[in-house]
């Protein structure tokens, strides 16, 4: 029997970074075949601009998941805040109050969601997937089809701006996730707060019971969630350099599919940061990868949603097969004694 | 362990298991263990919480497969049938909490394997099905309609429902797996008159019990298991309740509690015409310092209840909550922070976090002493959570361990001891030894009667007639949300408690 425990060692990877470090590396040696210049510092810093975005919007979204809600707004949400920094840009407010308002409108527009689904006690799942025809509803009725630009130069082109100069460098937008990163994993597992948000998760009777305000807690994640999709709100406008009503469309499942393939319980109380950083990192390798080897689009869906079940599922398979070679083990020492 | 077996006269074993083990995990929980049952015989299994019964009637029900060994179910192995085939053959399994269908009808669920096997025919016949189904609850006794939910009827309601769809079949072998726990003494009278009825009819029982007073009532012989092996089989008319525990625990336990009675005159908790709409009606009580305040009554007469609106959990309509060295209470967070603490009835679901770490169960309610600005502290973590281990016992194999992991009477354990880093000065405890062994039960009382000695006010819910008598100073009991009646002192017995929760007096006085 005593072989069977092994002794714990110092440094263990987390079973739920193993399936995205896998990819991660996997997707860059398939990449490398296919061009010289894939893991060139340059050319990962040129592509990862729009990748962040999706990073932030999935580390706000780790939070709202390991709390046992979802919301499916986020890319509407985002949508409708860079419609009120394109609105208020257009009628001739100055750029920085402008962004000030699209962070200002995620808050709100989060903190809306979150008191829909407390204090009228309806799911999350439902709450936000109607918010996310309401807020995309808003988005088009407030721009139409038309198209907003023109703005000024030194707020256009955020993402091709290095907070580090030279080769390799360090782009803005990377900065920007680092930072966010190392925020977001004192928050979640380093504060108080954050242990609140994933013991609510795990078990929000027993929360309640523990004098944890549930509720609060909840709604502080929902505002969290709203308040990154304002920025990310303005991180896109910055980049893109206009501003049309289906501006990040679709951007809620890429989102989500960041956060479980990072490992975070889609029913709560179990997750972590560092697993959506890696999981982002893998899904961005994997979809640069396959551009390079010039594999259309579709099929590079194809392959995300497949390493999405295999990433999910492979944990489990190895723990069945722990199990049963261990059954195995026991079953020829019983054999062996009796 | 088999030789101990005696021959019963020509009768013959039903049920043979031999060198039966398994494993969950790393953790052995059934270690070669024989086990037999004659025809016609009610065989009990004891032994406290982790000691492997459950597991043992799940794997002799096909509920969970068998690692090592083998069972002969009526001479034929049975040891990798199919749970569906074991059914049929005449075996049920009553489970402490009835698996049932919450959403559907007494009936349907009653039917839902029923359905399945009378697939030949295409239309099922519901007419026939509740005819039968009436007969069946009213042969047990039960006046509930067969059309009502299941949800809105009683733990012991819902075991009959659960016995009922086991009499649908031709049955030869029932198993109840601690059927009294959730009972009120008259609900545990009619499980065990349904339960001799059909011992008489020939159906062979085995029953998993941990009150033993219940247990020595009702069994022919009775096999003592400790940490996954039989340590004895014994016949239960050359046995006694001391000999069983010294067995199930292998220690001595001083199970009677010392009844010193409160001397101190300082009220800690009082509570005025609390109305909680549709649990508690016009509810008035004080407590002392250094004393324990049972709450006696059935179940479902909004005991739990009370102790939830006293902690803030529950609405409440009207009433008061004061303690006079902190004010009125009106949210949790106000009780917390006046040093109330609640300890729940039903721990997997309101006491405990099952998939998080025993650290972070035992710091979640003390982070104002672990963290800094918000800030957590994993060091001062790990010494608060290891000083809890400690002092309160808790058997583990790491504090990184999940709870879920842990047996009932270490899950209790720690349920409790995650308020007792901070001084305490009132605590509600509900139902202290649901689903916990009697070493840990002992544990607990003693636990209980020193801390009331330091002067925490207890305030106890219990349904253990035994352990609301020996350790409460006063007891209180309810009856519809209201209480019925106050008893103190030699007024304190197991027959005015009963009295006074059926209803059959309005006053403690005058037995």
């Amino acid at each position: 029997m005593s072989s069977l425990i092994k002794a714990p060692s110092r440094f263990k990877v987390p079973s739920y970074l193993i399936g995205p470090i896998l990819i991660l590396v996997i997707a860059m040696i398939y990449g490398s075949l296919g061009s010289e210049y894939f893991l060139q510092p340059s050319s990962i810093i040129f592509n990862t601009g729009r990748y962040i975005e999706i990073g932030l919007l999935a580390l706000a979204l780790t939070f709202v998941i390991i709390n046992g809600d979802i919301d499916l707004s986020v890319a509407s949400t985002l949508a409708a805040s860079a419609g009120v920094l394109a609105k208020m840009w257009a009628a001739g407010v100055p750029i920085f109050w402008c962004c000030i308002a699209a962070i200002f409108t995620g808050f709100i527009l989060g903190l809306i969601n979150g008191l829909i689904v407390i204090k009228l006690g309806l799911p999350s799942l439902v709450v936000t997937l109607a918010t996310l025809a309401l807020y995309r509803g808003i988005t088009q009725v407030m721009l139409g089809d038309g198209v907003v630009a023109n703005y000024p130069e030194n707020f256009v082109g955020f993402d091709q701006r290095l907070v580090i100069g030279g080769n390799p460098g360090l782009p803005a937008p990377l900065a920007l996730f680092i930072a966010a990163s190392l925020i977001f994993y004192f928050i979640l597992h380093r504060s108080n707060y954050g242990i609140k948000n994933i013991m609510s998760g795990s078990n929000p009777s027993s929360s309640k019971f523990s004098g944890i305000d549930v509720n609060s807690v909840r709604l502080t994640a929902f505002a969290l969630s709203g308040t990154v999709c304002g920025l990310c709100a303005v991180m896109i406008t910055s980049r893109l350099g206009s501003t049309i009503s289906n501006v990040g469309l679709g951007l809620e499942l890429l989102a989500i599919t960041v956060v479980v393939l990072g490992g975070t319980d889609i029913f709560g109380g179990r997750g972590a940061i560092s697993g959506t950083v890696v999981s982002l990192f893998a899904i961005m390798a994997v979809r640069e990868a396959l551009v390079i080897q010039d594999i259309n689009g579709q099929v590079q869906d194809a392959v995300i949603g497949l390493l999405l079940i295999l990433t999910v599922l492979v944990p489990r398979i190895r723990s069945y097969y722990i199990e049963k070679r261990n059954r195995k083990k026991r079953f020829n020492e019983a054999q062996r004694n009796a | 362990m088999a030789s101990e077996c005696e021959k019963r006269g020509n009768a013959i074993n039903v049920l043979e298991c031999k060198s039966v083990s398994k494993w969950y995990g790393e953790a052995a929980v059934l270690k070669n263990v024989n086990f037999d049952l004659a025809e016609n015989e009610i065989h009990a299994i004891v032994g406290e919480n982790g000691a492997g019964k459950s597991t043992l009637v799940k794997i002799i029900s096909g509920l969970v497969p068998v690692d090592v060994g083998t069972i002969k179910f009526e001479g034929s192995d049975r040891t990798f049938a199919h749970i569906r085939e074991i059914q049929n053959s005449g075996v049920a399994l009553i489970h402490q909490e009835p698996r049932l269908f919450p959403d559907l009808s007494v009936l349907e669920n009653v039917c839902v394997d029923y359905q399945i096997r009378d697939g030949k025919s295409k239309r099922f016949n519901w007419k026939k099905a509740e005819e039968e189904t009436k007969e069946l609850l009213a042969q047990l006794g039960c006046s509930f309609s067969v059309h009502s939910p299941v949800k809105a009827l009683s733990v012991a309601d819902q075991q009959m429902v659960d016995m009922v769809s086991a009499l649908r079949k031709k049955l030869k072998l029932l198993i109840v797996d601690e059927p009294t726990a959730s009972l009120t003494p008259s609900e545990v009278e009619r499980l065990f008159a349904t339960i001799h009825k059909l011992n008489a009819s020939g159906v062979s029982i085995i029953f998993i019990g941990h009150r033993l007073e219940e247990v020595l009532a009702i069994s022919n012989r009775i096999t003592v298991l400790k940490d996954g092996e039989v340590v004895a089989v014994k016949k239960t008319s050359e046995t006694n309740e001391d000999e069983l525990i010294r067995l199930m625990v292998g220690r001595n336990i001083d199970t009677s509690a010392n009844n010193l009675k409160s001397s101190s005159n300082q009220v800690s908790l009082k509570v005025s015409n609390l109305v909680s709409p549709g649990f508690v009606a016009d509810v008035s009580f004080e407590v002392k310092k250094g004393e324990i305040l049972g709450i006696g009554g059935l179940v479902g007469a909004g005991r739990s209840e009370l102790l939830e609106t006293i902690f803030g959990l529950r609405k409440r309509t009207s009433g008061e909550v004061v303690s006079p060295s902190h004010g009125s209470l009106k949210t949790v967070k106000q009780a917390i922070a006046s040093r109330v603490a609640l300890v729940p009835e039903d721990r997997a679901h309101n006491g405990l976090f099952l998939n998080r770490s025993i650290t972070e169960n035992l710091v979640i309610t003390n982070l104002n002493l672990t963290s800094k600005g918000g800030k957590r502290n994993f060091a001062r973590e790990k010494v608060i959570g290891q000083e809890l281990i400690e002092k309160f016992r808790v058997k583990l194999s790491s504090a990184s361990q999940l709870v879920r992991e842990l047996s009932g009477g270490n899950q209790q354990k720690v349920s409790l001891a995650k308020w007792l880093k901070q001084e305490v000065e009132i605590l509600l405890i509900d139902e202290p030894s649901r689903g916990v062994d009697v070493g840990s039960k002992a544990e607990i009382h003693q636990f209980l009667n020193a801390s009331a000695k330091d002067g925490m006010a207890v305030v106890m819910v219990s349904s253990d007639m035994r352990e609301l008598i020996e350790l409460s100073h006063r007891i209180i009991v309810m009856r519809n949300g209201r209480i019925a009646g106050e008893l103190s002192g030699s007024e304190i017995s197991e027959e005015a408690v009963l009295r006074l929760a059926s209803g059959l007096l309005s006053t403690g006085r005058g037995n």
